[in-house]
C-alpha cells in the first residue's frame, strides 16, 4: 500500500494542526498557565476510565524556534537549539534528562521522557516545568484513538442497529461515541420481567435476583384445576431464584379460563435485560447499551401476566425497601426498569409506591404501551415515572406505540414506520439475548423482539451511562439531562408533523442519544445539580476525553487550524 | 394391664399430644378457611389490593376476620407488598365495587383497589 504524498503532507498538516488547536484551547494568556494530564486533572473523568502512563509531554515555550515548524523534528543547528531549550527547562524543573522529539511549530516541542510514569507523577513533572518562566503551557502527550467498536457480531453485522449513530442509522441511539466514557460500570439496573435465562452472554453481568410471582389463589381456576402455580410456573410463589421457568399456554388453559391466548414461551425478560446490559466486546451475540452495568432481575411476570401487587412488590424490593417475607436486597438499583403495564389510571395505592421508590433517589421508567393509541399505561402514567415511546431505525414513531402526555422520550422499540416508508432489507426488530425453547428453556440464541418494552431497557442503559459518569449528580438529574439532550424528530415522522394535533411533547422531548446526554453530563461542573450548566473544564471550550481523546470540538479548532495553515502554504 | 403400658410408649402419647396442640396452633388461618366455606356460595376470584393505615400482619387471623365480615366473603392473604400494603384474593359472587366500599368501612383501611392483571409491552 502506497499513501499519496498530498495524503501524506495532509496528514502531518492536519496532526500539527490538532496539536495546535489543542494547546490553542489552553488559556492563551502570557500570565494563565495551566497544566493538563488527560484523566489526571479531568474534573468530568470517570471512574471507569484508569490514567495510562506518561512517556511524552508537550510543552508551549514563549519564543519560538527558528525553522522549528515542519511537524518533524527539525534540521541541524535547530534541532540542537530545541533540545538545549528543552534541556534547560528540565534543569530548571530538577527533572529528569528531557528529549527533544519534533516541533509542532516553533513554539511548541515535543519532547520525551526517559521512562513511562503515572498520570501523578506526571502532574508533578508539569507543575514543575510550568514554573520556568519561558514555559507557557504543558501538557501529556496522550495517545489518540478511535471510538471503541465493539466486537460483538450482532452489533459489527448491523442487526443491532439500534446502538448506531444518527449518522449511520437515523433512529439509533448514539452509543459507541458514548462507550469510551462510561459503560455503566458500578451501576445496577433492576429488570422487572419474566425472569432471565442462562444466556451467556447475559450470565457474567447478572446479579442475585428474586422471584416475586406469588402463588394463584387457592380459589382461583387455576388451583382449583390443580395448577396452585400455574401462573410462576416454577413449583412455588415467591422465592429467590429470579430464572424464567417459560410462560407458554396451551391451548387447553386457553379452554380452562387460566388466559385468554396460546403462545410459545417469549423469554421476554431475557431480551429486555440484554437490551440494557448483555456483555460487550466479548464476540458473543450482541451487547446492551450499558454492558458495563449489572442486571438485578426481578421476577415479576409469569403466564399470561403478572398482577400489579408482585410488580408493586418486585419494584419496593429492588429498591431496596422491605417486602415482608422476603430478605433485603443486598445490590439496591439505581435505575428501575418495566417494560409491562396494564390500562387504566394510577390510582393512589400505586401513586404511593412510586413515590417511596422515588424518595430512594431511584428513576423508575416504564414503556408507554403497544396498542398505537394515545393512552399511556399504567405505571407509565403515573407521576414520577419516565415514560418511554418507541421508535424505529428511521427515527419515526413504531406503528405499535402509544404517544401521549406523559411520555418523556423515544427510544429505538424496532418495528414499522407510523408515517415514513420503510428502507427495504434493514433489519427492523430489536436484536439481544433470547432462548430457542417453546415450552421450557433450551438453547441459547440471538432473537429479535419489538415493542416499547424494548425502548425501556436502552433509557435504562443510557441512564446507567450517566449514573456511572457522574455519580454525584442525582438521578432526577441524570433523567432530565438525558432528555434534554434528546435529539429532535428527524423532519416529517409522526411525531415531528403531529397530525393528530396533540399537544407539544407528545412523544417525549425527542430521540435518546446517549452521547450527547453522556456528553452534557461530562461537561457539566460541581454545580450542575443546581442546574448551573457551568463547565468545570473552566470554559476552556475544549474537553479532552479522559483517555486522551480530543472531542468534536477539538476537531473542529484542527480543521480551521488545518485551513488556516493550507491558506497560508498557498500564498 | 397399666403394666402393659412401657414408659416409652407414654412419652410417644406426650409427643404426640402436644404435635397436635402445637399443630392446632400453628394452623389457626383454619378458623378462616372454615369461616369460608360457611360463607359459601364462593363466586370467581377477584384479587385487592388493601392499604391499611399502620403496619399489618396480612395473614393475621383477626383481620382476615374483619375483612370477611366486611367483605361478605371468602377472604385470603395473597402476598404483601409493603408492611402497610397486601393483596388478598376474594371470591364472591357480589359486585366487587360494592365489595370494596364495605371493605373501606373499616377505620383501619384507606384504599382498596382491584390488584390488576399487568402485561409486558
Amino acid at each position: 500500500m502506497t499513501i499519496h504524498p498530498f495524503h501524506r503532507r495532509a496528514g502531518l498538516i492536519l496532526g500539527s494542526a490538532l496539536a495546535v488547536a489543542w494547546l490553542a484551547a489552553l488559556p492563551a494568556q502570557a500570565g494563565d498557565k495551566s497544566v493538563r494530564a488527560g484523566a489526571a486533572t479531568a474534573a468530568s473523568a470517570p471512574a471507569t476510565v484508569k490514567p495510562e502512563p506518561v512517556s511524552r509531554l508537550i510543552i508551549r515555550y514563549r519564543d519560538g524556534i527558528k525553522g522549528a515548524a515542519t511537524g518533524t523534528a527539525a534540521p541541524g543547528a535547530e534541532r540542537a537549539e530545541a533540545q538545549a531549550v528543552v534541556s534547560r527547562s528540565a534543569a530548571r524543573a530538577g527533572a529528569l534528562p528531557l528529549q527533544y522529539l519534533k516541533s509542532i511549530s516553533p513554539q511548541i516541542q515535543v519532547v520525551a521522557l526517559d521512562q513511562p510514569v503515572s498520570a501523578a507523577e506526571a502532574q508533578a513533572l508539569m507543575q514543575r516545568l510550568q514554573a520556568d518562566p519561558a514555559v507557557l503551557d504543558v501538557m501529556a502527550d496522550q495517545r489518540v484513538r478511535p471510538h471503541a467498536v465493539p466486537n460483538d457480531p450482532s452489533f459489527t453485522n448491523g442487526d443491532q442497529w439500534h446502538l448506531r449513530s444518527p449518522d449511520e442509522v437515523r433512529g439509533g441511539i448514539n452509543a459507541v461515541a458514548a462507550w469510551s466514557r462510561s459503560t455503566g460500570a458500578g451501576v445496577v439496573i433492576a429488570v422487572l420481567d419474566g425472569g432471565y435465562t442462562e444466556h451467556a452472554d447475559l450470565r457474567p453481568n447478572i446479579l442475585p435476583g428474586y422471584d416475586f410471582v406469588s402463588g394463584d389463589p387457592s380459589s382461583s381456576a387455576q388451583a382449583r384445576a390443580g395448577q396452585p402455580f400455574w401462573t410462576a410456573n416454577d413449583g412455588n410463589g415467591r422465592d429467590p431464584f429470579a430464572l424464567d421457568p417459560g410462560d407458554w399456554v396451551t391451548p387447553a388453559d386457553v379452554a380452562a379460563g387460566f388466559c385468554d391466548r396460546a403462545e410459545d414461551s417469549t423469554w421476554h425478560g431475557t431480551h429486555v435485560a440484554g437490551l440494557a446490559g448483555a456483555v460487550g466486546n466479548n464476540n458473543l451475540s450482541g451487547l446492551g447499551v450499558a454492558y458495563g452495568a449489572k442486571i438485578l432481575p426481578v421476577r415479576v411476570l409469569g403466564r399470561c401476566g403478572g398482577d400489579v401487587s408482585d410488580i408493586l412488590a418486585g419494584a419496593r424490593w429492588a429498591a431496596g425497601l422491605p417486602v415482608p417475607g422476603v430478605p433485603a436486597n443486598p445490590n439496591p438499583a439505581k435505575i428501575i426498569g418495566l417494560s409491562l403495564g396494564f390500562d387504566g389510571a394510577c390510582n393512589a395505592t400505586i401513586q404511593s409506591t412510586i413515590d417511596e421508590i422515588r424518595a430512594t433517589g431511584a428513576s423508575v421508567i416504564a414503556s408507554s404501551g403497544n396498542d398505537g393509541n394515545t393512552v399511556i399505561s399504567v405505571p407509565a402514567n403515573c407521576a414520577g415515572v419516565l415514560a418511554v415511546t418507541a421508535h424505529t431505525r428511521e427515527g419515526d414513531a413504531a406503528e405499535y406505540a402509544n404517544v401521549g402526555r406523559n411520555v418523556r422520550i423515544s427510544a429505538p422499540g424496532g418495528g414499522f414506520n407510523t408515517w415514513l416508508p420503510e428502507r427495504p432489507g434493514s433489519p427492523r426488530g430489536m436484536v439481544t439475548t433470547g432462548n430457542s425453547g417453546m415450552t421450557r428453556a433450551a438453547s441459547d440464541i440471538t432473537s429479535s423482539l419489538q415493542g416499547t418494552s424494548m425502548a425501556v431497557p436502552q433509557v435504562a442503559g443510557v441512564l446507567a451511562l450517566l449514573a456511572s459518569a457522574r455519580p454525584d449528580l442525582s438521578m432526577g438529574r441524570l433523567e432530565a439531562l438525558m432528555i434534554d439532550n434528546a435529539r429532535p424528530f428527524p423532519a416529517g415522522t409522526y411525531c415531528a408533523v403531529n397530525p393528530d394535533g396533540l399537544a407539544r411533547g407528545f412523544c417525549g422531548s425527542g430521540l435518546l442519544d446517549a452521547k450527547a446526554a453522556v456528553d452534557a453530563a461530562l461537561g457539566l461542573g460541581s454545580g450542575a445539580g443546581q442546574g448551573s450548566g457551568a463547565s468545570s473544564e473552566g470554559g476552556g471550550g475544549c474537553t479532552v476525553a479522559p483517555n486522551g481523546q480530543a472531542d468534536a470540538s477539538l476537531l473542529l479548532l484542527a480543521l480551521a487550524a488545518l485551513g488556516l495553515t493550507l491558506w497560508r502554504r498557498r500564498r | 394391664m397399666l403394666s402393659t403400658v412401657s414408659p416409652t410408649r407414654l412419652a410417644c402419647w406426650g409427643t404426640g399430644f402436644l404435635m397436635a396442640v402445637v399443630l392446632a396452633a400453628c394452623a389457626q388461618p383454619a378458623v378462616s378457611l372454615q369461616r369460608c366455606d360457611r360463607l359459601a356460595p364462593a363466586g370467581p376470584v377477584q384479587r385487592v389490593l388493601v392499604s391499611f393505615r399502620e403496619a399489618t400482619v396480612a395473614d393475621a387471623p383477626a383481620v382476615i376476620e374483619k375483612l370477611q365480615t366486611l367483605a361478605g366473603a371468602c377472604v385470603r392473604p395473597v402476598a404483601s407488598v409493603s408492611p402497610k400494603l397486601h393483596a388478598y384474593a376474594v371470591s364472591t359472587t357480589a359486585d366487587m365495587t360494592e365489595v370494596r366500599a364495605r371493605l373501606l368501612r373499616w377505620t383501619a383501611v384507606t384504599a382498596v383497589d382491584a390488584d390488576m392483571t399487568v402485561q409486558r409491552h
